[in-house]
């Protein structure tokens, strides 16, 4: 063992003798130091969001109205601060009774406005808010006065101070944001969001741009020599007449040209830990696995580089050996990339149904499609002209619906447009479709902004769940509204809901909302990430509030509903099984660890459950039926592409429905999970050519890029990432890209050892 | 009964119809680098290896080390198959033009060969400023190889080869790029090792090295040995001569060069005093007793003589040139 803890010992010489290490440690420190006077301050939310503005139409008329008036109000004193351009458009917007309505005022210019008023010392005004209740932590904080207040201070005072002044139109700020400072001088407007996940997503973007990208490009560059120079004439046959093994020496040279990585690597990710640690408070110890991470990163290439360094011993050689490796495995991955993201996922299966005797799906393309079982095929339906389903690009904002009405054989299904500009806009226009005409798409009644999920009730009425409370259509589903609009992009004007009502107390929840019904008694469950609420349909027709439940945020998410039982799944990943009367907790589960779930359904008898993760693993729980199966049964079912679901559903208590890999549909028999039928597409010659070409291409292929899934892994513990842009991020059931982490792992490790390998076996066998 | 250790017997190096054939390009062209070598260095010696380039003698030591595969024969090292670890444990080898990484210093460079070379580290401590007195790099042990001359480098890897302190050393030129002072100090290094009962194989170009401390040497030529033996035996010769110092009388012609008509001689001279010097190739002592009385009968006086004895370099060119036009001939 001695002669080869040498060779790994004068390999740390080396490094050490390098004058390129030095210059890169010199790098590494002054980048800490220069971060090391960041600031990321966590502090109450002050900035206002799009889904704060809950009434953005009425703040409109009520700055309007104040704009007239020379009485002393909050909303006086906001107009007083709002630029003249402004000022101009919201009288125009909101004019006095018997004036023609002008130009309307756009939701984020209102907000962009609002922000700026809210970093401002003037806004209160004693005698302006003298009518308006404030809160004793408010009040003493006016009583200290406003002018000694750091700037921060000052915006997270205006906030309640609007809070209290508009509370019909603002919501309260929810969880935190993010000031950004230098020195203690902040940079810009609070980000939202919590330190912790900004952080992390800074971290590995540095991480993987210095040091997976930059980093490994110039270790491979200033390493590319070691392997060279140990085989070359002089110097190899004085290692070789030493008691050593040949293809020892080989492996232990291999391992030793690493040791300058390791030295970069370790300081920086070691340095970032630190800086963390002490500077944040955020100990990160999944952290420090970058660094044996980052070091395997590199050791595929310096394998390749090692390997054309006992062929040809040529340190040049062994670098554009190298980058041409790169490049073969880079075009691979992103060709495979590009064509699974960009074109077949948008075929997989997000929602699936039966209407009446046909299969409806909704792909995640945002194409709903019944099937054609003579061609073999998912024909389009409820297609809007304006917006056509495409074939490739980017998830858009999922689909609320279909549902499918028996009675009156229509199919009813909430599509908001691909581009929206923020969220928390107006009201969309239902898509309808009866079966008599084929599905053919009818514009519908427009439901409240932000309806989150559709139902209807016991009388075939529906309604509307978003984050104020469910509502109710009292007219016809098909009573048509004119809405403007630019190029068929409907404009997200101020609220705009006919028809619907709502017929639940305010529910005050924060966005993304998930909502289940229990189709037997009409019992509703309405969630978000921090509260959850039972609601009763009474005689009247109105919803009470049976139960609710509050935790911490992260706590609650997706909601089922079922006999008995509730589930609820929360976005790390643990399953709760609560009573659906008290919500007491009765069980929780973490079948996946701290995978997202993607969705949750139920059977009307709340006899099964099934849980859907974004890594595409489903899950069936039976609730026990019996006192002394006190936590039910939760197993994963032997269906098709195991792994690779997209989709579940109970069409009745006694069938389930499953999306699978690329655009299938299974139905199984509850009973014994025995397959029914599977309806397979026949897919076009993209299809043919990634599954016979691409995909096997990419098996064999090392993968050194997709080391960053499990990077961030690491970083987050997270399997699956956002997709679709941050609005996107909260939602549990929005898109989400399967990060794959350990078929890389293994495929690289493979592709190291034949590299390895093949290294030994030739200097085994040549002269030297 | 106490039972005494076993004395290893074995030649230190035993080689046989040792035959290498070396194939490279696209269509495998051979290039035979040894034919049929068979030589056997005892324990103790110093043994030369001389031969010109291309000879074979670098792919002879090689094969010795394992650094080379053999194609066809037989090579022992030290009692044990050539290139197997455990004999190359006993092997102190100096590279021709060896490379020492430059990250080194003296010392560093002797830890790590010896580390190599599975010493233990304190041994390794303890026998690392002992080396580098010995090849005269005392003051040099904590300087960079990288302001080394060539000759301070040939000493550090001739202490590399000795750090492990092996029963058999091979040097491929070790002299290369030395002063002669540091050849003299070389040369009375390698005779103070044989001396410790270390045997000792050198490959050299310089000749005059070779004859001053090798007990016997082998001369390769194409892969092939083509005399191998002691100094002396080679330097013998298979004709001799005997040299003539001659005085003239006072007023001597030319006329004397006729006592040499018929024999194989070379003339040269007067030098100062008017000595003349006649070599001539005899025999036996009848020639030598013919060739005085002829000189004797021709007034001429006879200062004395001597027998003519072949250097090195002259024995290993008359075998080469020999050898070449055997081949010729054939």
């Amino acid at each position: 063992m001695r002669p080869y803890v040498a060779i790994l010992k004068d390999s740390f010489r080396e490094a050490m003798a390098s004058r390129v290490l030095w210059v890169m440690l010199v790098i590494i420190t002054l980048l800490l130091v220069l971060l090391a006077p960041l600031g990321l301050d966590e502090q109450p939310g002050t900035v206002l969001q799009a889904p704060d503005l809950r009434d953005s139409a009425s703040l409109v008329r009520k700055l309007a109205a104040a704009g007239r008036s020379e009485r002393p109000s909050p909303a006086r004193q906001v107009w007083k601060l709002l630029p003249q351009e402004l000022q101009t458009r919201i009288q125009e917007a909101a004019p006095a009774e018997g004036e023609d309505a002008g130009e309307r005022i756009y939701d984020y210019e209102l907000r962009t406005a609002l922000n700026r008023v809210l970093r401002s010392r003037e806004l209160y005004d004693a005698a302006a808010w003298s009518e308006v209740p404030l809160s004793s932590e408010v009040q003493r904080q006016l009583d200290g006065g406003l002018g000694g207040l750091p700037l921060a201070q000052v915006a997270r005072l205006n906030r309640l101070l609007l809070e209290a002044a508009f509370p019909e139109e603002i919501r309260p700020a929810a969880g935190e944001e993010l000031q950004i400072s230098y020195l203690g001088l902040p940079l810009g407007s609070p980000l939202p969001g919590k330190r912790e996940p900004i952080v992390q997503a800074s971290l590995l973007v540095l991480m993987e741009l210095l040091l997976g990208t930059v980093g490994i490009m110039a270790a491979i560059v200033v390493t590319a020599g070691i392997v060279p120079q140990t085989f070359e004439q002089g110097s190899i046959d004085l290692l070789l007449s030493k008691p050593v093994g040949r293809w020892a020496v080989f492996v232990t040279k291999v391992f030793g040209g690493c040791t300058f990585t390791l030295i970069n690597v370790g300081y920086m990710v070691g340095g970032l830990w630190l800086l963390c640690g002490v500077r944040y408070g955020w100990w990160n110890h999944r952290l420090l696995w970058c660094i044996p991470l980052f070091l395997f990163s590199f050791a595929i290439y310096y394998a390749v580089s090692a390997l054309s360094g006992v062929v040809w011993r040529h340190a040049i050689v062994c670098v554009v050996m190298t980058f041409l490796f790169w490049l073969a495995c880079t075009l691979v991955g992103v060709t495979k990339q590009v064509v699974e993201f960009w074109f077949l996922n948008q075929t997989r299966v997000v929602n699936v149904l039966r209407a009446g005797e046909d299969y409806v799906r909704v792909s995640e393309g945002r194409e709903i499609a019944r099937w054609d079982s003579a061609g073999q095929t998912w024909q389009p339906i409820l297609e809007n002209p304006d917006e056509p389903a495409v074939a490739f690009g980017p998830p858009g904002p999922r689909i609320a619906g279909p549902l499918y009405d028996p009675r009156r054989e229509l199919l009813v299904a909430l599509v908001p447009p691909r581009f929206q500009f923020g969220s928390g806009g107006p009201g969309t226009a239902l898509t309808v479709g009866k079966r008599a005409e084929g599905f053919k798409r009818l514009e519908g009644a427009n439901v409240p902004s932000g309806t989150a999920a559709l139902f209807y009730d016991d009388q075939g009425r529906f309604l509307a769940v978003n984050a104020e409370g469910i509502h109710r259509l009292e007219g016809d589903v098909l009573q048509k509204t004119q809405r403007p609009n630019i190029f068929g992009i409907p404009l997200p004007l101020a609220e705009d809901q006919r028809g619907f009502r709502r017929v639940s107390p305010p529910l005050d929840l924060t966005p993304p909302v998930y909502a289940a019904q229990d189709v037997r008694t009409g019992r509703m469950a309405v969630a978000d990430a921090r509260h959850l609420l039972v609601l009763s349909p009474e005689a009247d027709g109105e919803y009470t509030v049976r139960a609710r439940r509050e935790g911490k945020d992260g706590e609650s998410g997706l909601v089922a509903l079922g006999g008995r039982w509730l589930l609820s799944a929360s976005a790390k990943g643990v399953i709760r099984v609560l009573d659906a009367e008290t919500l007491e907790p009765l069980a929780s589960f973490e079948p996946e660890g701290g995978e997202t779930p993607r969705s949750l359904a139920a059977t009307a008898d709340g006899r099964h459950f099934a849980v859907l993760f974004h890594n595409g693993r489903l899950w069936l729980y039976e609730p026990p039926q019996d006192s002394e199966r006190a936590e039910g049964r939760l197993y994963q079912p032997d269906v098709a592409d195991r792994g690779d679901v997209t989709a579940v559903s109970f069409p009745d208590e006694h069938t389930m429905l499953i999306g699978h890999g690329f655009g299938n549909v299974s139905a199984y028999r509850l009973e014994q999970l025995v397959r029914l039928e599977t309806l397979r597409p026949s897919h076009g010659t993209l299809f043919l050519i990634y599954r016979w070409g691409i995909r096997p291409l990419y098996r064999i292929f090392p993968k050194p890029g997709e080391l960053d899934n499990l990077t961030q892994y690491v970083l987050t513990g997270e399997t699956t990432v956002a997709v679709g842009g941050p609005q996107n991020g909260d939602d549990l059931t929005a898109g989400r890209l399967k990060l794959d982490i350990w078929q890389p792992l293994w495929s690289n490790l493979a592709f190291v050892a034949v590299m390895l390998l093949l290294g030994s076996l030739y200097v085994q066998v040549k002269d030297f | 009964m106490t039972q005494m250790p076993a004395v290893d017997s074995s030649p230190a190096i035993e080689v046989r119809e040792l035959c290498k054939t070396y194939r490279s390009g696209l269509f495998g062209r051979s290039v035979e680098a040894l034919r049929g070598v068979s030589l056997q260095v005892g324990r103790g010696e110093i043994f030369g290896l001389l031969g010109p380039n291309g000879a074979g003698k670098t792919t002879l030591i090689k094969i010795l080390l394992g650094i080379v595969r053999r194609s066809k024969g037989h090579a022992m090292l030290l009692g044990q198959p050539a290139g197997r670890r455990t004999s190359r444990r006993e092997v102190g080898y100096l590279p021709e033009n060896h490379r020492i990484p430059r990250h080194h210093t003296g010392n560093s460079a002797l830890e790590y060969y010896a580390a190599l070379s599975d010493m233990p580290s304190a041994e390794i401590r303890r026998r690392r400023p002992e080396l580098l007195d010995l090849v005269g790099l005392r003051e040099w042990g904590r300087t960079s190889v990288r302001q080394y001359s060539k000759g301070m480098l040939q000493r550090l890897g001739l202490a590399q080869a000795l750090m492990h302190d092996p029963q058999l050393l091979i040097l491929d030129e070790p002299t290369d790029g030395v002063d002669p002072l540091g050849r003299a100090e070389m040369r009375a290094l390698l005779v103070e090792l044989k001396a410790r009962g270390k045997t000792i194989f050198i490959n050299s170009h310089l000749l005059q090295e070779i004859e001053l401390v090798c007990d016997r040497v082998a001369i390769l030529h194409k892969g092939e040995v083509v005399a191998v033996g002691g100094i002396a035996e080679l330097t013998r010769g298979k004709s001799t001569s005997v040299v003539f110092e001659l005085s003239l009388p006072e007023g001597a012609d030319q006329s004397w060069h006729a006592a040499l008509e018929g024999l194989e001689a070379a003339v040269s001279g007067p030098k100062p005093g008017g000595i003349w010097r006649v070599q001539v190739a005899v025999s036996g002592q009848e020639d030598v007793d013919h060739c005085v009385d002829r000189l004797r009968q021709a007034g001429v006086s006879i200062v004395s003589i001597s027998p003519h004895k072949l250097t090195l370099e002259e024995a290993f060119l008359g075998i080469i040139h020999s050898t070449q036009n055997t081949l010729v001939r054939a």
